[in-house]
């Protein structure tokens, strides 16, 4: 109970930026928790336990929001008011992703392997599945490819939030992982590259390559996470309306038409960031 | 007029009853062109007598050059001089002087004939060498004679020739001395010295010798059918070694061919001039090989380039794909493994790697994919390779079996670890940590101004919620008179005189 309750819903949509760190605690103790008691299963169980400490605000959250839907009338307002959710949310996941991209970095070269072998294993998979390349068609392929990939895990996630509620962050906290993996190797591999081609101290080689990191997955990947979360706000919303039987309610079309305009929202959103990735991020990196 | 016919008369009338003729000088045997014939005798007669002296050379036909009356008168011998007769065309060959006294009436009253003497044309040449065997860049000396018969010795040209190079000289005596440098490309064998000379009367003379030029070895050479390989094709060459004249010279050779890094990888001792063929190894590295010949101290290096070979090669053993680099060249890059089991969306097993030429990396299908029956295909390097059917048992480990499991549920964020590394962040790493940077300051600031404005607001709201809750005590004070003392204090208070002012205003 220490753990969820640290920070509630309206408190994190007024200071969002205190999810970053409660999202870097959160998973820092799943990590360590779960190398300690379940080492063989390090890589799924550190997930879990992070899922677990965020449960109770994602719940609150879409408690407070589904609230929200019945309060306000202007469709703006209301938007800008699952915005400040939507922010604390992105805090908390870029929390995940900082957290285990150091713990990848910084743990031994064989532990951080163990601790993240099913997210390597599933970086080999996605990688596998799509080739960037440069010709238009191929191009075109990959976006069409990713966006359909994308898209999937935008059902899943709003599939989740509908059964479980707060299920979404099972999904979005498994993707800070993999992201956070992907980072992690990033930064190994290019290390002592960036320090012998640009003559940096050991320091400023650190902080250049891992900003590199950080912008080359969430450069689009931002993009993706925020479309996620919406997606997720929107089912989660669902969710607690129908737990509350707010369907009986003539407001509930209110309802139903907010977690619509947020749904095409993610997906116009989850469209923006296939581009970025095809078109912008290959120029960048 | 009547002189001269009483002369005539007088001579007619004396008869020559006999004389004898004496050669005075004797002649030479030998007479080149340009000598001259000079012969002196002495006429002796027992009576007085005219006669008629008559000198004839005598080289198959006859010429009377001197013709003469003389007067000889009795016991009293009477030389002359036969006036000189200078040799030339067409006197050749054996000849003979012949002297006749003749009478008045035709009769030959005595002859004489020389010894036979020889007119040529010849010169004879005597030569001799400084040395008759010779290097390449020696001087070869040719000193030499000629011998005329005539004196004194006039000027004689002299054509000395060693092969195409002839000298021309004019000496004014019969020695002669030329020197030759031996050319450092000179054949090798013997080469033939002429010598001709020739005078002004038309004599001519040749004379040979002959000297022998060593055969010395000037360079080795190694003869490539080509220079430029790919792996596993033949090197053909031949070592040559050859003299100062470019000529092959028969020997042994040692040849070794050494790798770009200077590696030996090959070496043998060959016969100059033989044909040689070393196959390039499946493995060796692309560069600049040299070819490496040695005889007899004297060295060649030739360059060979072995080109780059990318050959990967997947195979299949019914359980087992195996990627192998066959080629001279180090593989960094993607290898997909397709397993397609029919119509279902096809299980793409992707590997990165890191081949060196020779190796090889084997991917165990039980561990990659569920159980099940897949056509096996595998691309590496952009080509495509079907390696047949298999029937899979499911060996995947948990975390692989997690991971399939789970990959569904992740976004493709990640997809861009596999971008070239190429961008302008790539290139300038500092401009990333700036972005970060400000990305951080500016996310700090915004939510700092947040912070403030709320605080703000919230300072506002607890001042407004403090002057309603005073407002709504005031009210209540006109119907308690005993906390009258109490309001008027309250109404004294400027900042509750300003909100009721503003509350006023506002109805």
């Amino acid at each position: 109970m220490v753990l969820e309750l640290l920070i509630g819903p309206r408190k994190a949509e007024h200071q969002p930026w205190q999810l970053f760190f409660i999202g870097f605690m959160y998973c820092s103790i799943a990590l360590f928790l779960s190398i300690w008691v379940f080492e063989k299963y390090t890589s799924l169980v550190m997930v879990f336990l992070t899922v677990m400490a965020c449960t109770h605000l994602m719940h609150s959250t879409f408690r407070l929001e589904e609230k929200k839907d019945f309060e306000i009338r202007s469709e703006t307002t209301l938007l800008e008011e699952h915005g400040k959710a939507l922010s604390f949310m992105m805090f908390l996941f870029l929390g995940f992703v900082v957290a285990f991209s150091l713990w990848y970095i910084l743990l031994p070269s064989q532990t951080s392997h163990n601790v993240f072998s099913v997210q390597i294993e599933t970086i080999e998979a996605v990688n596998s599945a799509t080739q960037p390349s440069g010709s238009v068609i191929s191009k075109s392929i990959f976006l069409t490819a990713i966006l359909m990939n994308n898209l999937k895990v935008l059902f899943f996630c709003m599939l989740f939030a509908v059964f479980y509620g707060a299920g979404a962050i099972f999904i979005l906290a498994w993707n800070a992982s993999v992201v956070g993996a992907a980072m992690g190797s990033f930064v190994r591999s290019n290390i002592a590259l960036i320090a012998s081609e640009f003559g940096m101290g050991s320091i400023a080689t650190y902080f250049s390559t891992y900003s590199l990191s950080l912008l080359r997955y969430l450069t689009h990947g931002a993009l993706e996470i925020l479309a996620y979360f919406m997606a997720a706000l929107a089912a989660g919303i669902i969710s607690i309306a129908i737990a509350r039987r707010d369907y009986e309610s003539r407001k509930f079309k209110y309802v139903i038409l907010d977690t619509l305009d947020l749904a095409v929202l993610s997906v116009v959103i989850l469209v923006i960031a296939a581009f970025v990735e095809v078109f912008i991020t290959p120029v960048l990196f | 007029m009547r002189k001269i016919t009483l002369l005539l008369m007088l001579i007619l009338s004396v008869q020559l009853a006999s004389a004898e003729i004496l050669l005075i000088n004797p002649n030479k045997e030998l007479y080149n062109w340009g000598d001259k014939l000079q012969l002196s005798y002495t006429v002796t007669s027992e009576e007085d007598a005219n006669a008629i002296f008559k000198e004839s050379i005598i080289c198959g036909n006859e010429l009377d050059y001197y013709v003469s009356p003389i007067s000889l008168t009795a016991q009293e011998p009477r030389n002359i001089e036969v006036q000189e007769l200078s040799l030339q065309e067409p006197l050749l060959g054996p000849c003979t002087a012949r002297a006749q006294l003749v009478g008045l009436d035709n009769s030959v009253s005595d002859e004489l004939s020389t010894s036979q003497f020889t007119i040529t044309n010849e010169i004879p040449i005597t030569i001799q060498p400084s040395s008759f065997l010779l290097n390449p860049k020696d001087m070869l000396g040719v000193s030499g004679s000629v011998r005329l018969t005539y004196t004194p010795f006039r000027g004689t040209t002299i054509r000395i020739k060693l092969d195409d190079d002839e000298r021309m000289l004019t000496i004014t005596k019969p020695s002669f001395n030329v020197s030759y440098l031996i050319s450092p490309t000179m054949k090798s064998g013997t080469h033939t010295v002429t010598v001709s000379a020739s005078d002004a009367f038309g004599n001519r003379g040749n004379a040979t010798v002959k000297v022998i030029v060593n055969q010395v070895a000037s360079r080795v050479m190694n003869l490539l059918d080509k220079d430029t390989l790919a792996p596993q094709e033949k090197l053909s060459f031949s070592v040559l070694l050859l003299d100062q004249a470019s000529d092959q010279i028969s020997s042994s050779a040692d040849v070794e061919l050494l790798s770009p890094n200077g590696e030996q990888i090959y070496l043998d001792s060959v016969q100059t001039g033989k044909h040689i063929s070393v196959t390039i190894g499946q493995f060796y590295k692309p560069g600049s090989y040299t070819l490496h010949s040695k005889a007899l101290g004297l060295e060649a290096e030739s360059k060979i380039l072995v080109t780059e070979l990318s050959k990967l090669v997947a195979s299949f053993d019914n359980r087992t794909v195996t990627i192998s680099n066959l080629g001279n060249i180090a593989y960094n890059g993607p290898a997909e493994v397709t397993l397609t089991e029919g119509k279902s969306y096809p299980i793409t097993i992707s590997r990165k790697l890191s081949l060196e030429p020779g190796a090889s990396v084997s991917i165990d299908l039980y561990s990659e994919a569920p159980a099940g029956n897949y056509a096996v295909a595998a691309k590496v390097a952009g080509e495509g390779t079907s390696l047949g059917m298999v029937n899979t048992v499911d060996k995947r480990s948990a975390a692989k079996l997690t991971a399939d499991l789970v990959s569904d549920l992740t976004s493709h964020a990640i997809g861009s670890g596999k971008y070239e590394g190429q961008g302008v962040l790539m290139k300038r790493p500092v401009l990333a940590a700036l972005i970060i940077l400000a990305v951080v300051a500016g996310t700090t600031v915004f939510y700092a101004k947040l912070q403030q404005q709320r605080r703000n607001e919230a300072h506002v709201a607890q001042e407004h919620a403090e002057a309603e809750h005073n407002i709504a005590k005031i009210k209540a004070s006109k119907d308690e008179p005993e906390e009258k003392e109490a309001d008027s204090s309250l109404r004294e208070n400027p900042d509750i005189q300003r909100f009721i002012r503003d509350q006023l205003k506002g109805n």
